[in-house]
C-alpha cells in the first residue's frame, strides 16, 4: 500500500532541556552620552511620575529601540528620611516595593531590608540607601548566569567625560565573585548573589546584591563614599552623595548613577525545552513523489526503464497531528536525494 | 521568506505553523504530533537530465542528471499551515514501477461536464457555483433552461435543482498506453481515502446525492477538510471498472488502468447565500454580465488529495451572485 505519512513511534520522540547563554556587553556610553548630551539623551525615557528612568539602546521614540535597563533608587524608613526630602514618599515606596519583592517579609509581616551578606537571620549590616538597576527581559531572558556579572563605575571625587574613567583614577569594579558556587536562596524572588568590589569575597567589600532570575541589581549608595555628583550638568556644580539622595529627585539620582556607569557585562541564560522528532526515512520509504512534475503523463521522469531505481528529493519535513493538520514544518537548506540505496534520520527539534 | 544558506552543512529550519501555535495555545491536548511526511515542493523534476529530457541526457553522464535539481534554492519555512507540503514523497514498496496513477477531472460524459463559458464562467476548467436561488433563476431566465452554457453551473441553494451537470467527478488511474485500461489499477496504488479541502466561508461539500457532508475540521484559515472514504455517505467513492472493449475510449479521462473515482457536488454557504459581503471583500473587480443581469464573482479552489498516493488536484470554482434581488 502506498502511503505519504509515517507514524512516529515511542523511540522517535524525545525531550531535552538545555541552557543557552549569550554574552551581554553594555558600554557606559550607551547609558550616557551617545544619543544627545547628558540628561537630554534621546534614548533615556523619563516619566511624569518620576519613579524610575528607562534606558533604551536607541532613541526610544524609534520603533527600532530596545528597552535595556530601568534605573531607580530609594531608601528605607529606617534611613534618615524626612518628609522635607525631595520625593521622600516615592523613594521610600520604591525601596519598600523592591524589598518586599526581592527580600520578602519577616515573621511579623514587616518588609525585610536588603542584607549586606544575605545572612538575614544573623542581622548584620543592611543596605538602607540603594540604587536599583532592573534589566529588561530582552537581555536577561530566563536569568543572569551566576558568576558572570561585572559592573564598572566611576565613583571617585570628580566626574569625567561621559563613559570615560580618566578623572576617576581607578574605577570600582563590582562582580558576583564565585557566585556559580556561592549564592543565596532565601529570597522570594529566586537566587541572588553578593556583589564584591575586590578579588576576594569578604563582607567588607560587599557592595550590592544581584537577583539572577529577577534580573535586578541592588547597589548600596556607600560605593560613592564621600564623592560628589554633578547637578544641573556634569560640568556644573557638585553635591555630595547624601545630599543628592535626599535633596534631588529620583530622576536626578538616576542621571547621576547612569552617568557614572562605565561598563556592564553579564551572560544571560535561556532554558530551552526541546522536543526532538527523529524522522526516519528507511531505504524502502519516500522514494517516489506526488510532485506533479515527477510524472510526464503517468511516466516517472527520473526513470528510463522500469528497473531503474526511483528517487526523490527531500526539501521539507512536515509534522502532523492524527487528523492530518500540519503543526510544524522544517526545511532542509538544500535538496537531499532519497533513493532505495540510502536512509536518513532527519532530526527536527522544536524549542519551547 | 528568504532562501536558506546552502553554502555549508545541511541545516534544518523548523517552525511551528499557525495552526500548531493555535493548538498549543488552546492547551487542550490537540497539539499532538503523531506522524510526519516529507515534501519536495521546490523541486522541478522536469530538470532531471536523463534520456527522457527534451535536451537528452546530461553530456557529462548520469551522475550529473540531477545537478540542477540539487542546486535548487530552498525557501525558509512558512508558518501558514496550508502553504507547504503540497507535494509529498510517497512510500511504495515496489521499486520497479514505471508509472504512477494520477487524478484527473472527468469531463467526458454527461452529468460531470465543466462549464465552458469563457466570458463569465470557469473557462472549461472548472465549475460555476451560484450562491442563491434568486441568482440561479436570473441565469435561467437569461439563458433559457436548456442552454448548453448551464453545463457545470451548480445551483448552490439546492444542487439537485441544477438544470444540467452539477456533479464533480475525479477519476484516478494510469495515463499511459503501457497499462491496459482493461486491467484494474494495482491495489497498492488504489486510493482508499480522498481529502477534499474547500473554503468554508463560501462552500459546503455535498454528496453526489446532494446531501450535506460534515467536515472533519476547519483550520485557522477557514479551510474545511473533508475525509472521504468508500464508507462515506452517498457512494462518493466509486470503484472504476476496467473497460471491456477498445472502443470505450470515453469512459475515463486517462488511457490506462482505472482506479477509484470521487464524486461530489457543492452547495453555497449561508454567508454567500444571504449576503454579497464576501463578494465585495474578496471577489473579482467589477461585475460579470449575463444577458441583462449583472453578477458579482468570486474565484476559489476546491483541492482534492489522494491520501494514498498524495496526488493532488485543484478544481477552480467561480462563485456568482446577482447584484440585484
Amino acid at each position: 500500500m502506498a502511503t505519504t505519512f509515517k507514524q512516529l513511534g515511542q523511540n522517535d520522540v524525545t525531550n531535552t532541556r538545555t541552557q543557552l547563554h549569550e554574552a551581554i556587553p553594555m558600554t557606559g556610553s550607551l547609558l550616557s552620552g551617545t544619543y544627545g548630551s547628558f540628561k537630554s539623551e534621546t534614548n533615556v525615557k523619563n516619566f511624569s511620575h518620576g519613579m524610575f528612568q528607562s534606558v533604551y539602546d536607541y532613541p526610544y521614540l524609534s520603533s527600532s529601540a530596545n528597552h535595556i535597563v530601568d534605573i531607580t533608587m530609594g531608601y528605607t524608613t529606617g534611613s534618615n528620611n524626612t518628609t522635607t526630602h525631595k520625593q521622600n514618599g516615592k523613594k521610600v515606596q520604591v525601596y519598600n516595593q523592591m524589598a518586599q519583592v526581592l527580600m520578602g517579609h519577616d515573621v511579623s509581616g514587616n518588609i525585610q531590608q536588603f542584607d549586606r551578606d544575605g545572612n538575614i537571620l544573623a542581622g548584620g549590616t543592611k543596605h538602607k540607601e540603594v540604587y536599583f538597576l532592573s534589566f529588561s527581559r530582552l537581555l536577561v531572558k530566563d536569568e543572569i548566569k551566576k558568576g558572570t556579572f561585572s559592573l564598572t563605575m566611576m565613583t571617585g571625587g570628580g566626574v569625567g567625560n561621559p563613559g570615560t574613567l580618566n578623572n576617576d583614577g581607578s574605577p570600582l569594579v563590582l562582580t558576583d565573585l564565585n557566585a556559580n558556587t556561592d549564592f543565596r536562596v532565601n529570597s522570594p524572588a529566586g537566587e541572588y548573589g553578593i556583589l564584591y568590589s575586590g578579588s576576594t569575597a569578604q563582607t567588607s567589600s560587599a557592595m550590592g546584591l544581584i537577583y539572577y532570575q529577577a534580573g535586578i541589581v541592588v547597589l548600596t549608595s556607600s560605593i560613592f563614599g564621600t564623592s560628589s555628583f554633578a547637578t544641573s550638568s556634569y560640568a556644573g556644580g557638585m553635591v555630595p552623595v547624601k545630599k543628592a539622595l535626599t535633596g534631588t529627585t529620583i530622576q536626578e539620582n538616576c542621571n547621576f548613577i547612569r552617568h557614572r556607569i562605565a561598563n556592564i557585562s553579564f551572560n544571560n541564560t535561556t532554558e530551552l525545552n526541546s522536543t526532538i522528532y527523529f524522522c526516519r526515512a528507511n531505504h524502502n520509504e519516500f522514494n517516489y513523489s506526488s510532485n506533479p512534475s515527477y510524472l510526464s503523463g503517468s511516466r516517472i521522469r527520473v526513470k528510463e526503464k522500469a528497473s531503474d531505481n526511483p528517487n526523490s528529493y527531500i526539501t521539507t519535513i512536515g509534522l502532523y497531528s492524527p487528523d492530518n493538520e500540519l503543526l510544524a514544518v522544517a526545511k532542509t537548506s538544500e535538496p537531499i536525494k532519497k533513493t532505495p540505496a540510502n536512509e536518513f534520520t532527519l532530526r527536527v527539534r522544536l524549542d519551547y | 521568506m528568504g532562501f536558506l544558506d546552502n553554502s555549508g552543512d545541511i541545516i534544518l529550519d523548523a517552525v511551528l505553523t499557525d495552526t500548531g501555535r493555535m493548538r498549543l495555545a488552546k492547551g487542550d491536548g490537540s497539539f499532538n504530533i503523531s506522524k510526519f511526511a516529507l515534501g519536495d515542493d521546490e523541486i522541478d523534476y522536469s530538470l532531471y537530465r536523463n534520456n527522457n529530457h527534451p535536451d537528452g541526457a546530461h553530456a557529462n553522464g548520469s551522475a550529473y542528471a540531477d545537478l540542477t535539481i540539487l542546486q535548487s534554492p530552498i525557501l525558509e519555512a512558512i508558518t501558514n499551515n496550508t502553504s507547504q507540503l503540497h507535494s509529498k514523497l510517497v512510500t511504495i514498496s515496489q521499486l520497479n514501477l514505471f508509472d504512477l496513477p494520477i487524478m484527473l477531472l472527468h469531463t467526458k460524459t454527461g452529468g460531470f461536464k465543466v462549464n465552458t463559458n469563457t466570458t463569465w464562467g470557469a473557462s472549461g476548467q472548472g465549475y460555476v457555483l451560484i450562491s442563491d436561488e434568486t441568482s440561479y433563476n436570473h441565469i435561467i431566465t437569461e439563458l433559457g433552461a436548456t442552454s448548453v452554457l448551464l453545463e457545470g453551473v451548480i445551483n448552490g441553494s439546492n444542487p439537485a435543482l441544477s438544470q444540467l451537470s452539477h456533479t464533480i467527478r475525479i477519476d484516478q488511474g494510469l495515463d499511459t498506453n503501457a497499462n491496459s485500461a482493461k486491467k484494474k489499477l494495482d491495489a497498492n496504488l488504489m486510493e482508499s481515502q480522498f481529502i477534499v479541502e474547500a473554503d468554508n466561508r463560501f462552500i459546503k461539500l455535498m454528496s453526489a446525492q446532494n446531501n450535506p457532508v460534515n467536515f472533519n475540521f476547519v483550520d485557522d484559515d477557514q479551510i474545511a477538510s473533508y475525509f472521504i472514504t468508500a464508507a462515506s455517505q452517498g457512494g462518493m467513492v466509486v470503484d472504476l471498472q476496467p473497460i471491456q472493449n477498445d472502443n470505450e475510449t470515453n469512459n475515463y479521462p486517462f488511457k490506462g488502468s482505472p482506479g477509484k473515482s470521487l464524486r461530489f457536488t457543492l452547495g453555497s454557504s449561508d454567508n454567500i447565500a444571504d449576503s454579497s459581503y464576501y463578494f465585495t471583500l474578496l471577489g473579482n473587480t467589477g461585475t460579470v454580465t449575463i444577458g441583462t443581469k449583472t453578477f458579482y464573482s468570486l474565484d476559489t479552489v476546491v483541492r482534492v488529495t489522494g491520501a494514498t498516493t498524495g496526488y493532488k488536484i485543484d478544481i477552480p470554482i467561480r462563485v456568482l451572485r446577482s447584484t440585484t434581488a
